[in-house]
């Protein structure tokens, strides 16, 4: 059983663009930059706001068809959301929040409350039932947010930034947890986010969304290997380069030639693993490599053993290298150096 | 304790009119304090009044001759007071408030106020105490309120109002818009009203004729045109002019 | 800042300093015992609290469509529902005759069909009242709903809570001081109406004579009473809207804070 969405909505200049389907037992992660339409997308899948074409479906039922003239409303959806500051009901205590779609519904209280207590223990919060979540940290709002988006037994789960709100400390471990509860989850799950490390860490397929539009979906293993947008590249930390091939020579939009192992023709991508570039102080140097460009360090970030070198240059590039190389070579800050690429690290895909 | 009771009202009212006098150097700015019901004929009066003495202008307050009395024993600035009964011109002139004695310039009778069309054939004060009809007055310290008790106790009628109105144009507007269904006010406000509402006499055995009365008053520093204007109500010119709204002669 | 603050303060209390320094204070008893104040202050009282509910039923949900729904002349309709706080409310009173009188737009059908007449009655206070005191429990309650964070409500509905729950659940817990305020300013100048009363439902002790009234009325021929008529209303309203912030609106501003 599948949810599909494709449809079309603009508000104002904006106009966000989607066709993508998720599966039951699937995590699908849409990462985009803020204002590229992820929390418009949660709102039109929970029936907070309607579509202006096309289509969404849950289970072969119709959500929203404009052409149809069918909305189901988000309180007659099965949608659980868990917002991205969770919105917690203030007034109510933990297990009242839980209990709370279950009480819309018209279950009884000892029933819904009894439930609500069921699910908050499979979260590792039975002690803290009658605490009114103001009092609850971060990590606990979580779960309990998690657990109220749950108690409705949703078809299709909506996770807007749900460790965004998080401290970096309890972020990876509430992150697994959620791992644990979302592989036992049936139904088909949307995680919206920016990290890639939740990508990563939870989501089967990736939808990378730009400005409304779709520019990659995919395997995170498809998307990563081939960035389709700076953004993507910069994700995933690697260098990509937009051009026209012709034979072994990639031209850049800028006149910058990049020399290519193998032969190539058209608009293409090209990406360089920031590992496999060498930085040298001078070019005087003979080299085996075909590719050496100019470029001044405008940044140094060091990482345990490694450094990512920012270039400045006619090609902006991300070199990464050891810190030791750092060391004796006394790179600084506004030095001028040279990225060293051979072509055969040059890996090159049509756009 | 009557002065302390409207200290609320008076600064109010004192404003206003207060407003409307001219302050002009070469004109006299008359302020006449006057009943409700002169409002008509007090218009055209004022207008005939200040084109024979081009000197003075006149600006009229109309109130209900106990709401007037109140305010102008609480220092209401006027120069001369008109009063639709002896009652309320008689606080003014116990209170020491008159210059001079009040003049009686007119009288007016009473007539049942019905809606246009009599459409309940109302013909007697009788009728009047009929069930579910609805019958306005004003309180008996309003001068109408007043005289339609005493129109009724004449014929021997006993009714229930359906409301006490602030004052004469408060019965005429309800009886006009239909609301209610009959009053009892003045002849001449039925004149005045038109075709708006509908008048039915009252037999002469029981009915009153009511006086109106005018004063200057004593803190005015315009006595001599409040003379002039006073004057002006009882002279052939102005007579005329009460007779044509229907007023009678004093 | 505080110098003006005190003009303020000092504007309002004069005029009551005033009615309490001239207030015959020996005859209070024999006033107050008359049976016509009796009637007239139990009169204003299930009047003007009549009026609260009737506003707090009606314009609560007018507030929330004002607030969360977004609709065509909602402007106008905004504009409509506060109209009568700047009319005159003598005004007011002949447009409810033109609408609700028996002659009116709409009140001659409840006379032609159901010989439901309003003026002169009871019924017809009430509806003057809530005429001109509805807006300000409506705009009171609307400016409430409107800084709510509209999010709870939309996460409300995702758990499934139809909009009449999330109204009952989430919205209305979370505007309870602006409602109590919102109540006690209608009631109040619900309790204070004139205007619009005296002329659409006229002044009859017992049926429509409500404090004002009758303390207006008393100026002529009794100011003394008239004094402390006002006096009592002052006392009674004084009680109510003192009693109220204390143990409403003081006590939900803790709540916030914590």
């Amino acid at each position: 059983m599948t949810t599909h969405f494709n449809f079309s909505v603009t508000q104002g200049d904006f106009n966000l663009k989607i066709d993508a389907s998720v599966n039951d037992g699937e995590v699908l992660a849409v990462l985009g930059p803020n204002g590229s339409g992820k929390s418009t997308l949660l709102r039109l899948l929970s029936g907070l706001q309607q579509i202006d074409t096309g289509h969404i479906s849950s289970r072969n039922i119709q959500w929203d068809s404009p052409t149809d003239d069918i909305f189901v409303e988000a309180q007659q959806r099965r949608v659980g959301v868990v917002f991205q500051d969770y919105l917690l009901f203030k007034e109510l205590s933990a297990v009242e929040n839980v209990a709370f779609g279950l009480r819309a519904q018209g279950v009884n209280k000892a029933t819904a409350i009894e439930q609500a207590r069921a699910l908050l223990q499979q979260v590792g919060l039975s002690e803290h039932l009658h605490k009114k979540t103001p009092t609850l940290s971060g990590g606990q709002a979580q779960r309990v947010a998690l657990a109220r988006a749950l108690a409705i037994q949703p078809h299709l789960l909506l996770l807007d930034e749900p460790l965004a709100a998080l401290d970096v400390a309890t972020r990876q471990t509430v992150r697994r947890d959620l791992r644990r509860y979302l592989s036992s989850f049936q139904g088909a799950v949307v995680l919206v986010t920016h990290d890639p490390i939740d990508a990563y860490a939870l989501a089967d397929r990736v939808l990378i969304l730009e400005n409304g539009q779709v520019m990659q979906i995919g395997t995170l293993n498809e998307v990563t290997a081939h960035p389709r947008s700076r953004y993507v590249a910069d994700l995933v930390g690697t260098n990509l380069i937009t051009g026209h091939a012709s034979g072994v020579t990639l031209t850049t939009s800028t006149g910058i030639t990049v020399v290519l192992a193998d032969q190539a023709d058209g608009d293409v991508f090209a990406v360089i693993k920031p590992q496999a570039i060498t930085i040298v102080t001078s070019n005087e140097l003979t080299s085996s490599a075909r590719n050496t460009w100019p470029g001044v360090i405008t940044d140094i970030d060091r990482s345990a053993e490694r450094c990512r070198i920012t270039l400045h240059g006619p090609l902006p590039l991300v070199a990464e290298i050891t810190a030791a190389a750092v060391e004796s070579m006394a790179l600084r800050i506004g030095d001028e150096v040279f990225a060293v690429v051979k072509a055969t690290e040059v890996e090159v895909y049509s756009r | 304790m009557r002065r302390l009771a409207s200290l609320v009202m008076v600064p109010i009212f004192g404003l206003v009119f207060a407003g409307c006098a001219s302050s002009d150097d070469t004109t006299t700015s008359l302020r006449i304090a006057a009943t409700s019901s002169l409002t008509e004929v007090f218009n055209d009066i004022g207008e005939q009044f200040m084109q024979a003495n081009p000197d003075i202008t006149i600006a009229f307050n109309f109130a209900s001759s106990s709401d007037l009395a109140l305010q102008i024993s609480q220092g209401l600035p006027a120069d001369v007071f008109a009063s639709a009964d002896v009652k309320n011109m008689a606080k003014i002139t116990a209170a020491g408030l008159l210059h001079g004695q009040p003049v009686a310039f007119a009288t007016n009778s009473l007539e049942i106020v019905v809606e246009k069309g009599n459409p309940l054939h109302i013909d007697s004060l009788a009728q009047l105490a009929t069930r579910g009809l609805l019958f306005v007055t004003c309180p008996i310290e309003v001068p109408i309120g007043g005289y339609t008790a005493e129109v009724l106790r004449n014929a021997g009628v006993t009714v229930t109002p359906a409301s006490l109105e602030e004052n004469v144009k408060g019965i005429l507007t309800k009886v006009a818009l239909g609301e209610a269904d009959a009053g009892i006010v003045y002849r001449t406000d039925i004149l005045a009203a038109g075709s708006s509402v509908a008048g039915v006499p009252i037999a002469d055995n029981v009915n009153l004729t009511t006086k109106y009365l005018v004063g200057a008053l004593r803190d005015s520093q315009n006595q001599d045109a409040s003379q002039r204007f006073i004057s002006f109500l009882s002279s052939e010119q102005g007579q005329k002019i009460f007779s044509q709204f229907g007023f009678g002669p004093a | 800042m505080l110098a003006l603050a005190g003009v303020s303060v000092a504007f309002f209390a004069l005029p009551f300093a005033g009615l309490i320094w001239r207030a015959p204070w020996s005859k209070v008893t024999d006033i107050l015992s008359e049976k016509s104040v009796g009637t007239a202050l139990w009169l204003s009282l299930e009047t003007s609290l009549i009026t609260a509910l009737i506003s707090c039923i009606f314009g609560v949900p007018l507030a929330w469509l004002l607030a969360r729904v977004n609709f065509p002349g909602q402007s106008f309709v905004r504009a409509l529902a506060t109209l009568s706080m700047v009319l005159p409310p003598v005004v007011g009173g002949v447009a409810l005759f033109f609408s609700f009188g028996r002659r009116g737009l709409f009140g001659q059908y409840l006379n032609d069909w159901f010989g439901i007449r309003l003026p002169f009655t009871t019924a017809g206070v009430v509806i003057a009242q809530c005429f001109v005191a509805m807006p300000f429990l409506v705009l009171t309650v609307e400016a409430a709903i409107r800084q709510l964070d509209s999010r709870y409500e939309d996460a409300a509905r995702t758990l499934g809570a139809s909009r009449l729950y999330v109204f009952r659940r989430i919205t209305l817990p979370s505007i309870k001081p602006a409602l109590v305020a919102g109540v006690a300013l209608a009631w109040a100048r619900a309790l204070g109406e004139f205007g619009a009363t005296i002329t659409f439902a006229g002044n009859l002790p017992g049926t429509t004579q409500t404090m004002p009234l009758a303390t207006y009325l008393a100026l002529e021929s009794d100011p003394e009473a008239a004094l402390i008529l006002s006096m009592l209303m002052i006392t009674v309203s004084f009680v109510v809207l003192v009693g109220l912030r204390d143990r409403w609106l003081g006590h939900q501003r803790n709540d916030l804070v914590s």
